[in-house]
C-alpha cells in the first residue's frame, strides 16, 4: 500500500494529513484535491512544499482507513494515463473495495465526510451488493443500527411496504 | 383472450447471509490535539444521510428499497426521497395520496388493476381499476414523472391527454391488457409529448368504428423524433401507412419496433429498410395481400433481413404466410427471443428456422407445431430459458396438438430451462417427473390441460403424482399453475414442499375442502391465489384466516363459498377487502358467484360498480 509519505520532488506544494492515531500522511496537491472537502479547505488556508500545512483528521477515519482514501485520490490523481490506462484503474477500483465490512463502511463514510464522490460511489455500490435480499433486521446489524422508530411507527410501515409497494 | 403474453417481471426473494456485528465507533466527533482543528466532526447528520442516499441509489429492487426503509428514521426519510421507481401491485391497496406523500421525487410508475382472471373473461366489464384517480393526482404531485407502466387498468383518452399535458418531461408509456381508451386518445398523446421515447401498446384490445379510427401516428412531432420503442401490434385498427415511415425515417433512436396484423410483409420491408440498426422487430402479418407476387417480395425481404445485423428479437407473424419464413434465417442465430404464438405454422415449417436458433432464449410457439415441432426446438435450443406453447383452439374439448411427448423431448435437450407455460390435452405423470428431474432450475411451470378432470393418459391415474414431483424437486419455484384431474393429494404435496410458491392458479382441481387447506397451511409465501370451478367451500376459506394479511389477493370463482363464510372472513380481517361480484343476476343470494379479496390500506373503494358488493 502506497502511504503517500514520498519525498517532495521539486518544489510542488504538499499537505500533511494527521490522524488521530498519530499517523502523518504527505500528499502532494493533486492528491489532496481529488477530496473536495480538503480543496475546499485548502483553498482558504493554503499550502507549501517546505511549510506543508497539517489537518488533523477526526479520530473516526484511522490511519488504515486514510491509507485507503489516500491510495484511491493518489491513482486517481494521476488519472488512466499511467500503468496501464483505464482498465488497468478499474481493475484497482475493484480491488481496492475488496473490504472485510468494518473497514468497507469505515471508508465509505471517510470517502462522504472527505467528499471524493466517485469514491464514495464505488464504496456505496459496494455496500448495496453486501445488503442485497438482507431482511430489515439483517441490514440494521450490517450497519449497527438501532430502529429509532416508535412501535406505532414501524407497524404502520412494516404494513404499508408489502401491502401496497412490493 | 389469450393466456397473458408479457409478464412483467418480478424479483424473486432472498435471504441474505448472517453478518458480523458492527460498532460504529464514528458518531464520536474527533478533537486533535495541537494542531488547528479546521474540520467539523464527522458523521453529522448531513454525512450519514449523504452515505445512506448513495448507498441507496445502488439498491434498486424494491425487496431491498422496503427493507431499508424500516431500518430507522433517516433511512426511512432517505429512501422516501430517493425513491425514483414505484410499483404498486394493487391499485386499491393504497390511496395515491398516500403514495404521492410518501414517495415525493418518483419518476416511474408501475402500477396494475384488476385480478389476473380477467385475461379468461372472468372479471365483469365495468369492474373497476380506473386509472383517472391515479392521473390526476400524480399531475399535481410527480410533474417530473417520466414513465408509467399499467397493467390491466382501465385508461381513458382524457387520461392519455391528461399524461402528455402534465409531464413535462414524459418518456414513456406502456399499456399492458388495458382498456377503455382509443386512437383518438393515442392521437393527442403522441402529438402533446414532445420527448417521448417509449409507447408500447401491449395486449390492449378495443374496437372502434372505422369512422372512430383516428390517424394518430401522424400526429408525432414533425421533427426529428426521441423514439426507441414503439409498439402496437395489438392494435386492431389499421394506421396510416406512408405517416409511419415518414415517423420511422425520422426516428434514428428506434430499436424497437412492432407493427400490427394491417401491416404487410412487403411494408415490414420497406420499414426495415428505413431502420436497420433495430434490435426488437414486431414483423406485422408477414403475408402478403396479392396472390402470386411472393417471389419478388422474397428477394427484397431476405436481404432486408440480411442488412438487420441487430435484431435480437422476433415477434408478430400474426398471419405469416410461411413461404417467407427463410427471410429470417439470416437472423436466427442471434436472435434470443422469438415469438410465434400467433404463427399458424407446422413441425415442417418451423424445423428449418428453429434449426438456425442455437441461441434461443424465449420461444414462444403455437401448438401446430405438433410434438415434432417442439422435438426439433429441444435439438437445437441447448440455452432455451423459456418455452410458452400456446393452443390453436383454447376450447376445453379442443383436439390439442402437443402432448407428453413434445415435453419429455423439452425437458431432455433444454436443461437450463427456468419457466413453462404448456396447453395440451394429454398429459402423463412420468412426463412430468421427468421434467422436475431434468429441469431444476424451474422457476414458472404452469401447465393447462384443457379438457376438464383429464387424467393420465397413459395410466388413467389422477395427475397429483407429476405435480408432486415439480414441487418436490424444483426447488426455486415461485410460480405453479396446476390442471388435469387432481385430488387433495396434489395440494397435499404442494403444501408440504412447495415453500417458495408466490403464485399459484388452480382450475377444475381437488375433492374437497382440505385441498385449499392444505395450500393455505402449508406455503408460507404465497402471495397471489387464484381458483376457478374448484369444490373448495367455507371452511377452505376459513383456513386461510392466519395468511390473508401476508397475500396481495385471492381468487375464487365458482367454486363452493357462501355470503356467510365470506362475511366471516370480512368480519374477522377489517383491513381485508372482500369483494363478491355478481354479475349473473339470476343467481341464489346465498352461493357467492365470484370473490375477490385483498388487503388494503385505504379499506373498501368507493367506485364499486352495482354488481360488486363489499361485505
Amino acid at each position: 500500500m502506497s502511504e503517500g509519505t514520498k519525498e517532495p520532488d521539486g518544489g510542488e506544494e504538499k499537505v500533511v494529513l494527521k490522524t488521530h492515531d498519530g499517523q502523518e500522511f504527505t500528499v502532494d496537491m493533486a492528491t489532496a484535491n481529488q477530496s473536495g472537502t480538503l480543496k475546499n479547505l485548502l483553498s482558504e488556508v493554503g499550502s507549501s512544499s517546505n511549510n506543508p500545512q497539517v489537518i488533523p483528521l477526526p479520530s473516526s477515519i484511522t490511519s488504515r482507513v486514510l491509507g485507503k482514501v489516500v491510495e484511491y485520490c493518489q491513482r486517481h490523481a494521476a488519472g488512466g494515463g499511467r500503468r496501464g490506462g483505464m482498465q488497468a484503474l478499474e481493475q484497482f477500483d475493484e480491488e481496492l473495495v475488496e473490504l472485510d465490512k468494518d473497514m468497507l463502511l469505515d471508508v465509505t463514510y471517510a470517502a462522504a465526510f472527505l467528499d471524493v464522490p466517485r469514491l464514495l460511489d464505488l464504496t456505496s455500490q459496494a455496500v448495496a451488493d453486501a445488503i442485497k435480499n438482507m431482511s430489515v433486521e439483517e441490514v440494521r446489524h450490517y450497519f449497527g443500527v438501532v430502529s429509532d422508530f416508535t412501535e406505532e411507527e414501524e407497524k404502520v410501515i412494516r404494513s404499508e411496504c408489502p401491502w401496497a409497494f412490493e | 383472450m389469450r393466456e397473458e403474453r408479457s409478464d412483467m417481471s418480478e424479483d424473486d426473494d432472498g435471504g441474505g447471509e448472517e453478518k458480523d456485528s458492527w460498532a460504529p465507533g464514528l458518531g464520536v466527533a474527533g478533537k486533535s490535539r495541537g494542531a488547528p482543528d479546521p474540520l467539523p466532526p464527522p458523521l453529522c447528520d448531513q454525512v450519514l444521510e449523504n452515505v445512506i442516499e448513495n448507498v441507496l441509489q445502488f439498491l434498486s429492487s424494491r425487496r431491498d428499497r422496503n427493507a431499508a426503509s424500516l431500518v430507522c428514521r433517516s433511512w426511512y426519510r432517505a429512501e422516501a426521497q430517493t425513491r425514483r421507481e414505484l410499483f404498486i401491485g394493487n391499485c386499491y391497496a393504497v390511496s395515491p395520496r398516500r403514495a404521492i406523500d410518501r414517495f415525493r421525487c418518483v419518476r416511474s410508475l408501475v402500477l396494475k388493476g384488476k385480478p389476473r382472471f380477467a385475461d379468461f373473461g372472468l372479471v365483469p366489464v365495468g369492474w373497476g381499476a380506473h386509472f383517472s384517480p391515479w392521473a390526476s393526482a400524480m399531475a399535481a404531485g410527480y410533474p417530473w414523472l417520466e414513465k408509467i407502466c399499467l397493467k390491466r387498468m382501465s385508461v381513458t383518452d382524457d387520461d392519455l391527454s391528461l399524461l402528455a399535458l402534465s409531464f413535462p418531461f414524459f418518456k414513456g408509456l406502456t399499456l399492458i391488457c388495458c382498456d377503455g381508451f382509443s386512437t383518438a386518445g393515442l392521437a393527442v398523446f403522441a402529438e402533446k409529448c414532445r420527448h417521448l421515447r417509449l409507447l408500447d401498446l401491449i395486449e390492449d384490445y378495443f374496437e372502434e368504428e372505422e369512422y372512430e379510427v383516428v390517424d394518430w401516428i401522424s400526429k408525432f412531432p414533425q421533427t426529428t423524433t426521441s423514439l426507441e420503442t414503439l409498439g402496437f401490434d395489438c392494435l386492431l385498427s389499421a394506421v396510416n401507412f406512408e405517416a409511419l415511415e415518414a415517423l420511422i425515417a425520422r426516428s434514428p433512436a428506434l430499436r424497437q419496433l412492432r407493427v400490427n396484423h394491417h401491416v404487410t410483409v412487403d411494408q415490414l420491408r420497406r420499414l426495415m429498410v428505413l431502420a436497420p440498426q433495430l434490435t426488437h422487430l414486431g414483423t406485422g402479418s408477414f403475408r402478403s395481400p396479392e396472390e402470386g407476387e411472393g417471389m419478388e417480395h422474397e428477394a427484397h425481404l431476405v436481404s432486408a433481413f440480411a442488412a438487420s445485423r441487430s435484431l435480437v428479437s422476433l415477434s408478430g407473424f400474426r398471419e405469416v404466410a410461411p413461404q417467407f419464413l427463410p427471410a429470417i434465417y439470416p437472423v436466427c442465430s442471434n436472435i434470443t427471443f422469438l415469438n410465434f404464438s400467433f404463427a399458424e405454422i407446422t413441425a415442417e415449417e418451423l424445423k428449418p428456422v428453429i434449426r438456425h436458433c442455437h441461441n434461443l432464449q424465449n420461444f414462444w410457439v403455437l401448438d401446430t407445431v405438433r410434438d415434432e415441432g417442439l422435438q426439433a426446438v429441444a435439438a437445437t435450443c441447448k440455452d432455451l430459458r423459456e418455452l410458452r406453447v400456446f393452443p390453436l383452439d383454447a376450447t376445453e374439448d379442443s383436439e390439442g396438438f402437443v402432448s407428453d411427448v413434445g415435453l419429455t423431448a423439452i425437458s431432455d435437450g433444454c436443461r437450463k430451462l427456468q419457466s413453462i407455460l404448456y396447453f395440451c390435452q394429454r398429459m402423463t405423470n412420468k412426463a412430468v417427473l421427468t421434467m422436475s428431474k431434468n429441469c431444476q432450475e424451474l422457476v414458472v411451470f404452469r401447465l393447462c390441460i384443457m379438457g376438464r378432470h383429464l387424467p393420465d393418459h397413459h395410466t388413467g391415474e389422477p395427475m397429483d403424482e407429476g405435480f408432486g414431483a415439480i414441487v418436490m424437486n424444483c426447488k426455486k419455484l415461485t410460480r405453479l399453475a396446476v390442471s388435469g384431474l387432481l385430488t387433495d393429494k396434489a395440494f397435499g404435496y404442494i403444501g408440504k414442499y412447495g415453500k417458495s410458491i408466490r403464485t399459484l392458479s388452480v382450475a377444475f382441481a381437488g375433492n374437497s375442502d382440505m385441498g385449499l387447506r392444505y395450500v393455505l397451511e402449508g406455503c408460507p409465501k404465497l402471495q397471489k391465489l387464484e381458483i376457478r370451478d374448484s369444490p373448495f367451500g367455507d371452511a377452505a376459506l376459513l383456513s386461510g384466516i392466519h395468511h390473508y394479511y401476508n397475500m396481495r389477493f385471492l381468487w375464487m370463482s365458482s367454486c363452493k363459498l357462501s355470503h356467510r363464510g365470506c362475511e366471516d372472513v370480512a368480519r374477522r380481517l377489517p383491513h381485508l377487502v372482500v369483494e363478491v361480484i355478481r354479475d349473473r343476476p339470476e343467481a341464489d343470494d346465498e352461493a357467492v358467484e365470484k370473490l375477490y379479496m385483498y388487503r388494503s390500506l385505504v379499506g373498501r373503494r368507493n367506485d364499486a360498480p352495482p354488481f360488486v358488493k363489499i361485505l
